[in-house]
């Protein structure tokens, strides 16, 4: 882990903005692209790992995004931060190879740093947790692509509704109205587990088909 | 026909915002004012709330994860070589000054090597080409005694004898003119034998 720090680039080239970097690294200073992979090296690598759920396809995207990024140096022109390009790359790359769904990520691995980080939870807590974490990203994966990819950036990535819209390149109203709909099919597929406590759908807010009125009447008589 | 009065679903529309932190704080008082009035609209605001905590957990463990990839598999895969970062103005005059005396003394080295190199063929002296030195020494008699007996009794032939033409004949003499022709031992076998 020092050889790894001592290769970090410098202070200063971590102070310098996105856009410096950039026309910095466009100039022939490799420092500079070195700056940017260690910015964004683990949030791309975590975003392919949420995605393919495979640690060297996760690997194989970023080392891809930043190719492309180096290949890109020429015409990129950031605004301000490079992340959204970098994501939308990693997105496109990420969904090009097949995710392998219901498979968890580690979990072992995961419970084992659990144990570490917090001594006092015992062994059944640490599995029970380990098994509402199997739920939840099982619930994520039965979610489309457009509303899986949402929540993965804002769970995952920590991306707000703006950085998120220009990611995936559409409006803010819609990434938010996929965020909502993710939520509420959440909500859907979780009440059948009553680890949760949620309650079923039915008894609370109806899905927005339901919210819509019936095409057919019903006939006098017939139960509604 | 509307199902549910505009309140929630106003209220539904702010949820996604509450959970992304961009609802104004005014809103969300609105809003827990309203889930506080409207049972459905509460439990959806506590369910959303499980998931949105359940999501964050869920993925608590791959935030800590991270990668040791390197820039240089990067740039293999990209096929860039490392181009040098310093230039020429900050490596220093000392630097420069022995990179140009480099290169002067190499060029000298071109330079000086291709005039050898342009010297034609056709200045080299041929091995049969006439010469001064050659006619005169075919003149003399030779040093070894039996090519001097040899040489000597042609040359008392030929001033004796009106028959015998004047002219010089080529080294070697009318008795041996195939052995003339050799180049290399021209001193031994110039003389008559």
């Amino acid at each position: 882990m020092t050889e790894q720090s001592a290769k970090r680039p410098a202070p200063s080239e971590e102070r310098r903005t996105d856009r410096e970097l950039v026309y910095a690294a466009r100039d022939g200073d490799m420092l500079a692209f070195d700056a940017l992979f260690y910015r964004y090296r683990d949030g791309i690598y975590r975003l392919g790992l949420a995605i393919t759920k495979d640690p060297s396809h996760a690997e194989e995207i970023a080392v891809d995004t930043f190719s492309r990024a180096y290949r890109a140096l020429a015409r990129l022109e950031p605004e301000g931060s490079l992340r959204p390009w970098l994501y939308r790359v990693a997105v496109n790359l990420s969904y090009n190879r097949r995710p392998r769904k219901g498979v968890i990520l580690s979990p072992l691995e995961d419970s084992a740093n659990d144990t570490f980080q917090s001594e006092e939870r015992s062994p059944s807590v640490l599995a029970e947790q380990a098994e509402l974490r199997r739920i939840v990203l099982a619930a994520v994966d039965t979610l489309g692509p457009k509303h899986r990819i949402v929540v993965v950036l804002h769970y995952m990535n920590g991306l707000n509704l703006a950085e998120i819209a220009q990611v995936v390149d559409c409006p803010i109203g819609t990434v938010k109205s996929r965020l909502h709909y993710a939520l509420r099919r959440l909500r859907a597929h979780l009440s059948a587990h009553p680890e949760f406590g949620i309650e079923p759908m039915t008894l609370l807010m109806p899905s927005s088909r339901r919210m819509v009125a019936p095409a057919v009447e019903p006939l006098p008589g017939e139960p509604q | 026909m509307r199902l549910f009065p505009v309140a929630c679903r106003a209220a539904e529309q702010k949820m996604a915002d509450l959970f992304t932190g961009e609802l104004h704080i005014r809103e969300r008082l609105e809003l827990e004012a309203h889930a506080d009035s409207c049972a459905r609209c509460d439990a959806a605001l506590r369910d959303l709330s499980t998931i949105s905590v359940a999501l964050d957990r869920a993925y608590a463990p791959l935030r800590q994860r991270g990668t040791l990839l390197s820039p240089a598999r990067v740039r293999l895969a990209a096929r860039v070589e490392p181009r040098p970062v310093a230039t020429w103005w900050r490596v220093g005059f000392v630097g420069r000054l022995s990179e140009a005396t480099m290169a002067l003394g190499f060029a000298a080295l071109v330079l000086g090597g291709s005039l050898d190199i342009a010297v034609k063929p056709d200045a080299i002296p041929a091995a049969s080409a006439p010469s001064v030195i050659k006619d005169y020494m075919r003149t003399q008699p030779p040093y070894e005694e039996t090519a001097y007996l040899r040489w000597l009794r042609f040359q008392l032939r030929a001033i004796g004898s009106a028959s015998v033409p004047a002219v010089r004949y080529p080294a070697g003499g009318q008795y041996d003119v195939e052995q003339v022709t050799i180049e290399d031992d021209w001193l031994n076998t110039a003389g008559p034998r």
